[in-house]
């Protein structure tokens, strides 16, 4: 072969495995993915097994509370977003497990059901009108509910919630008072916003001045149509009418609304957008997340029995883990109005905090570990 | 016309051969190179992916690449206000009821595994030692002479507690063997052994019955006939070669003086306890234990839920996991639903459980809780269904104990509210009556 001939073939080579590379860059075939990594969307929840009917939980005959009276008396109203299809396959896991620890629980679908408690709210399925169904549940509870309960909690059919760690939070805050809590985001709006999928919950007031002054005026929120990223949009209609964005974390600044599952938010296995859209910004490790966390997000029906079984029934003998009460208010104390917090007549019962907030100290900490 | 001719005289047989060829090449080795380099997005630098808790294992081999992360993991700390004075009962009983935790593992596996047990559950011993066939002395791992691989597990089993027989026999009273994918929970064990005396020779575990060799016919033979077996088995005992013995991943629990006869006894004599380093460790042990007369433990509850599981949670609490034709129905001893039925409240331990579900675990027992429940667990614990396998001595003492005394209450508030707010230099209600006046006057100073 002559020297022109093997230097034609080598550039051949060098450029035929460069094409290669390139078409294997552009994902034709899928690549292996030998571990399944955690659910990052809801595409990656799709396919799973499913336990075909709901399991038996049992209750615990010695379990006394110690919750006070103020935090057992907050009224919590849920709504969960679910589909005719899912009723079945995840609505009846969320019933079975937290649901029936909310004071009221709603199924927001397109198909009704009596027996489960869902309502068709009229505006169809799919991703597109995500935002109508939520103006649309949120109408509802007001009109049927505005009186009855505290607060409005908004879930998906794949959140596990601590109803518990929800009740703690939020009674040291008025529900006459216009705020809402949830994972907080900082687009689009002056204030941020609430991930659709960590959950969020709003006051009475929120509620009503939603539906009463908002949602009517054009000017201030997207009334007329269903299309939009519902979470988004009900961030600018409620920073429009100067509903106050709560900061939900705990008084170590750890966050109790996660829009992923607690292993993506322990090992900080969350997407880069996440990094750039979250208000605070999150710690590592266990410090991610606070010991009264209240939602978790795109948790398959094994995720919620297992947690149902880690958080009410086993537990460690002799290990009495007891959260301050009232709750310690978060770090970012200028978040929270004055009138914001509940006053209860009589003393005793009052925002606990301490005026600079207690931020963890990692150096203490690791100091703290060491000699233990 | 003519540019065609050309054309296609240029690309002879050799160049698509060629072309073909390295684009295939390019292509696989690109393709198997970003399917193994998970494009995580990176938080933590050098964190790799965790087992999904869909994906968990059922054999050693699935567990071969389960890592945990490469730095440490932050971890809250116990001066914390809500976890202040949260543990005086369990260290009560830490102190009555002392363990030796030591763990089965190898030198490739201090960094992956060894490091998070450490970390996480294994702290909660009285005393923790890993037994390997290398030294750390950071880790706490003992180098003994034994080969490494899973045909040599029997020795190391046989010479871990010739170790800790020799050398740690008075440091405590129960010597739990675990591996490094079994996460325990030791409060929960010293719950349940706190009834029984550790100078009586018992053990505890996660009990199975399997068939062994008799005569001709192999023991897997028997174990694949097991439905028919079993039956014959009822009115026939020519067949009965169960051998019974807890499950080695789920970890086992010895009393002292199970300790004593099975170092002093079984393991020099060839007539009780299998010589060689071959054979299945647990199957060996529960051998050897039934030789010398060490009573198998009922480790369930009063309820009959298992508190020693071969998998994890999951596993057993969601129906369709373990299929109805695997092994487990055929092994394991006593009656054990699907369901949350399965699983006592005082569960003590679970297998396969890769380094970062250890961290999960952690985070889901003893740090997030639901708010204002607490749950009592009766003191003494009431005894497992199983009676014939509990020792006189211990069913006379609970029912003389429970006719006088009343149930534990955990320790009231105001007793250790305390030790929270010492850390604080003084009481959360001072503090948080002073920053509601200052908010207070804040507010007046804005209306004026």
């Amino acid at each position: 072969m002559s020297k022109e001939t093997s230097l034609k073939t080598a550039l051949l080579i060098v450029i035929s495995m460069m094409l290669g590379a390139l078409l294997s860059s552009l994902d034709i075939v899928p690549p292996l993915d030998n571990d399944r990594r955690e659910p990052l969307t809801h595409a990656d929840l799709e396919g799973e097994q499913i336990p075909s009917f709901p399991l038996d939980t049992h209750s615990h005959p010695d379990e006394i509370t110690e919750a006070r009276q103020e935090v057992q008396e907050v009224r919590v109203l849920c709504w969960v977003l679910t589909t005719p299809t899912s009723h079945l396959s995840k609505a009846v896991h969320v019933r079975a497990t937290w649901g029936s620890r909310c004071d009221k629980l709603i199924f927001i679908s397109s198909k009704n059901d009596t027996e489960l408690g869902a309502i068709d709210v009229g505006v169809g399925e799919g991703r597109q009108v995500l935002w109508g169904k939520t103006k649309a549940a949120l109408t509802h509870a007001y009109n049927l509910y505005l009186e009855d309960y505290d607060w409005f909690f908004k879930a998906d059919d794949d959140t596990y919630a601590v109803m518990e760690n929800l009740r703690y939070m939020l009674a040291i805050y008025d529900p006459n008072f216009p705020i809402y809590f949830g994972s907080r985001f900082k687009l689009f709006t002056k204030q941020g916003y609430m991930s659709g999928g960590g959950g969020y919950v709003l006051s009475r007031e929120a509620l009503k001045q939603f539906i009463e002054v908002s949602l009517p005026n054009k000017k201030l929120c997207k009334g007329d149509t269903n299309t939009g990223a519902e979470d988004a949009e009900l961030g600018k209609c409620l920073d429009n009418i100067g509903v106050v964005a709560g900061d939900s974390r705990d008084s170590y600044g750890r966050g109790r609304f996660f829009p992923f599952t607690p292993v993506t938010h322990l090992f900080g296995l969350v997407p880069d957008w996440y990094l750039d859209y979250v208000y605070y910004k999150p710690d590592m490790g266990l410090n991610c997340c606070s010991d009264s966390a209240v939602a978790f997000h795109y948790v398959d029906s094994h995720l919620m029995y297992q947690l149902e079984y880690l958080l009410y029934h086993l537990r460690p003998h002799g290990v009495y883990h007891r959260l301050p009460d009232p709750a310690p208010l978060p770090p970012d104390t200028k978040s929270i109005p004055f009138q914001a917090l509940r006053k209860v007549a009589g003393s005793g019962w009052v925002a606990a905090a301490t005026e600079r907030p207690q931020q963890v100290n990692h150096e203490e900490q690791k100091y703290m570990n060491a000699v233990d | 016309m003519r540019l065609c001719h050309r054309v296609t005289m240029g690309i002879s047989r050799s160049f698509i051969l060629t072309l073909g060829t390295g684009m295939f090449c390019g292509f696989f080795s690109f393709y198997l190179l970003n399917s193994t380099v998970t494009v995580h997005p990176r938080y933590i630098e050098g964190i790799s992916p965790p087992q999904s808790i869909d994906n968990h294992a059922h054999s050693h081999d699935e567990m071969e690449n389960a890592a945990g992360p490469l730095g440490d993991v932050a971890m809250h700390s116990s001066h914390e206000v809500h976890h202040a004075g949260e543990a005086v009962e369990a260290d009560i009983l830490k102190d009555k009821v002392r363990v030796l935790c030591w763990i089965m593992t190898n030198p490739s596996n201090h960094e992956k595994k060894a490091r998070h047990i450490k970390a996480t559950w294994a702290r909660r011993c009285n005393k923790l030692i890993f037994i390997s066939s290398e030294e750390d002395k950071e880790l706490g791992a003992v180098a003994l002479k034994v080969g490494e691989g899973r045909d040599h597990l029997w020795e190391k089993t046989k010479a871990a507690f010739i170790y800790i027989y020799n050398n740690h026999y008075n440091d405590a009273d129960w010597f739990l063997k675990a591996d490094d994918d079994t996460y325990v929970i030791v409060e929960n064990l010293r719950y349940m052994l706190s009834s029984y005396d550790a100078s009586h020779p018992i053990w505890f575990g996660c009990r199975f019955k399997k068939y062994v060799r008799q005569g001709y016919m192999s023991g897997a033979f028997l174990n694949q006939m097991a439905p028919i077996t079993r039956f014959i088995d009822k009115f026939v005992p020519i067949l009965h070669a169960q051998q019974e013995y807890m499950s080695g991943g789920a970890g086992y629990v010895l009393s002292r003086e199970a300790l004593k006869k099975f170092v002093e006894e079984a393991i020099p004599n060839p007539k009780k306890c299998r010589q060689d380093h071959a054979g299945a460790e647990d199957v060996e042990i529960g051998k050897c234990m039934q030789n010398v007369g060490v009573h198998a433990g009922d480790s369930r509850d009063s309820l009959g839920r298992g508190r020693f599981f071969p998998f994890v949670p999951e596993h057993h609490l969601v129906p369709g996991h373990i299929g109805p034709k695997n092994w487990y129905w055929d092994w394991i001893y006593y009656p054990s639903k699907v369901g949350l039925e399965c699983c006592s409240d005082t569960a003590v331990s679970f297998h396969y459980v890769p380094p970062n579900k250890m961290y999960e675990l952690e985070y889901f027992l003893y740090h997030l809780r639901p708010y204002g429940i607490n749950h009592l667990d009766p003191f003494p614990p009431p005894l497992p269904p199983d009676t014939k396998s509990i020792p006189q001595e211990v069913i006379e003492k609970y029912k003389k104990v429970t006719a006088s005394t009343k149930p534990l209450s955990p320790t009231p508030l105001e007793d250790i509210q305390h030790l929270g707010q010492e850390k604080q230099g003084g009481t959360e209600q001072q503090q948080s009556d002073k920053i509601y006046t200052n908010l207070e006057k804040k507010e007046k100073s804005e209306l004026v």
